[in-house]
């Protein structure tokens, strides 16, 4: 890459879109919006502050569309497109790059351009245990930032309303066709997924649960020192993953949610890079583990080496004197 | 249907050391199977097994793909063979050339549905699987939490960020599973010595005619940056420890 000043940005949100175009803006670029969605989202696509809007339109899935995308990238010649982190974007942006030549920069935690012009990722690898900058070499990149980074640009647009340029003016639209099916997919069924409505990122206290809990009753004991503290509460991958006791909205960590905090808890966590890299940004980190040797101490600012099931029952009372 | 899982070789993150300069040091560490590309293995296996077809491996990396334990730990997992393409170059491959070469090795193995990790366990950009179905040209989908298939129909789960999708796929396709698709084995001893006496293939990137440019490089990979805590431990008497952190936790709430 020699320059990054055509960006397109896709998303399968209307709302994701003054985020993206922010993150183009700061990389010094122009950018297009490309939408898949329907008419009325089409709307919001125009006045979030792009400079133009392609519309694919027509297709039954938003995965028909790679063909005809990666076939106007080709014509169109943009440097980068910059998807959000969602699982069909992931899908939608690799099947361009893939089709253009490039492969994808996933969930950058920051993105710039070089004095090369090079489009230059910062992002974590080993499951938080490594942090890498990567950049890119061919013509046309694709980058996925990282949820973190649209969240603290959406909030600078937020606050800023009239940083983002052109916001609130609608801008031109060209419409494509999509051939419905020609992803070789048919949707059979659609229907909402259950999900814990929990939102860690905006918590201000947090009690993390580790496998030091033997079975899954005892995590009671977790939610009253939540009670107590005022926190939510959250839990390690494999508590999630493995013995499937909360859902995968609570997992803190690398590929989970990223979190800051006032106070982070951890309960019977031993302390791996992979989990406490999501409480990095807490203000006080407090664990609670009988292993004196675990290494969640030297991550932690106060702790107590003993039995969560003798310690929390202790704490909990003197927490509500 | 036949099947083929693919899987990546990866350093064992726990045994990775960071030096004090935030440098990292791999010497220590043992290489494993991407935990992620358990679940691709597994799907493969089950699969083929209900519908009277062959499931087979592949893998491309550097020489440690070769080593007989690792290649027993993926061929005790239930597939029938294994194909490996081995290249120095592949330990610093990006995305884009590790799929050219999955996907020319999946063109001469032939497959109806090949299966893919959600991520590698070390980079997990949760791209490769894409990129290989779109240089192939096939159907390709990723999230998947369930696979069926009844007769000729590949029928799937996906699940997204706020719903399920039940996905017809037309064959030949490349399908992504998530860690929820199934619970991989635990291989026996039997299984073990079993996998030793399995055919395994090797190629290399020249063979396989695969090479391409590369589109991404690592210009720099450090340990993260650490913060400083306090680290004080509250030890002894359980009631003195419990009234200190108790004070702890009310002046940071």
């Amino acid at each position: 890459m020699t320059r990054c000043e055509n960006v397109w940005v896709a998303a399968e949100d209307a709302s994701d879109y003054a985020a993206l175009v922010a993150v183009a803006r700061d990389l010094g670029a122009c950018a297009t919006a490309v939408w898949m969605g329907d008419e009325q989202g089409l709307d919001a696509v125009r006045e979030s502050g792009a400079g133009a809007v392609i519309h694919l339109a027509g297709g039954a899935l938003v995965e028909d569309g790679a063909q005809v995308l990666a076939q106007l990238a080709a014509e169109r010649t943009p440097d980068a497109l910059l998807v959000a982190p969602t699982k069909r974007m992931r899908l939608l942006g690799a099947c361009v790059a893939a089709r253009r030549g490039a492969c994808v920069m996933s969930d950058a935690t920051s993105l710039s351009v070089d004095e090369e012009g090079a489009l230059r990722a910062e992002r974590m690898v080993y499951g938080g245990g490594a942090v890498t900058v990567e950049r890119g070499v061919s013509a046309f990149v694709v980058a996925v930032p990282c949820a973190a980074l649209l969240a603290s640009k959406a909030a600078e647009a937020a606050s800023a309303p009239g940083a983002a340029g052109d916001a609130g003016v609608p801008c031109a639209v060209e419409t494509f066709a999509v051939q419905p099916g020609s992803s070789g997919i048919r949707l059979v069924e659609r229907r909402a997924r259950e999900v814990d409505a929990v939102n860690l990122s905006a918590a201000r206290n947090i009690v993390s649960v580790g496998r030091g809990f033997a079975a899954e009753e005892d995590l009671a004991l977790a939610y009253e020192l939540a009670r107590a503290v005022g926190a939510e509460v959250g839990c390690t991958r494999p508590v999630a993953e493995g013995s499937k006791w909360m859902a995968r909205e609570r997992y803190i960590g690398v590929s989970g949610a990223m979190l800051t905090p006032n106070l982070f808890i951890a309960v019977g966590v031993s302390g791996q890079v992979q989990h406490m890299v999501g409480a990095t940004g807490a203000k006080v980190v407090v664990a609670i583990n009988k292993d004196k040797g675990a290494p969640v101490f030297k991550q932690a600012d106060f702790g107590i080496v003993g039995d969560l099931y003798d310690v929390v029952p202790r704490l909990v009372a003197e927490l509500e004197r | 249907m036949n099947t083929v899982a693919c899987y990546k070789v990866v350093a064992d993150a726990q045994d990775i050391v960071a030096n004090d300069d935030r440098t990292l040091r791999f010497d220590k560490a043992s290489y494993v199977l991407g935990e992620y590309d358990l679940n691709a293995i597994e799907e493969a296996v089950r699969v083929a097994s209900d519908t009277e077809g062959r499931a087979v491996l592949l893998s491309a990396g550097d020489a440690r793909l070769s080593d007989s334990k690792l290649r027993k730990a993926a061929l005790s997992r239930g597939a029938a063979e294994q194909f490996c393409v081995v290249d120095e170059g592949m330990a610093r491959a990006d995305a884009l050339q590790t799929a050219a070469v999955l996907a020319a090795a999946l063109q001469r193995i032939g497959f109806d549905l090949a299966f893919f990790g959600e991520g590698s366990a070390d980079a997990y950009g949760q791209q490769t699987g894409a990129l290989v179905g779109a240089l192939l040209g096939v159907t390709v989908v990723n999230a998947v939490s369930s696979v069926r298939v009844d007769g000729d129909a590949v029928v799937v789960e996906r699940s997204l960020e706020g719903e399920v999708e039940v996905l017809e796929l037309a064959a030949p396709a490349v399908i992504s599973v998530t860690s929820d698709a199934n619970l991989p084995r635990i291989p026996q001893l039997k299984d073990i010595l079993a996998a030793g006496k399995k055919p395994s293939t090797t190629w290399t990137v020249d063979e396989l005619g695969a090479a391409c440019a590369p589109c991404v490089e690592v210009t720099s990979m450090l340990a993260p940056q650490s913060v400083a805590r306090k680290q004080v431990m509250y030890e002894g008497d359980v009631d003195e420890a419990v009234r200190s952190l108790a004070a702890d936790i009310k002046a940071a709430k």
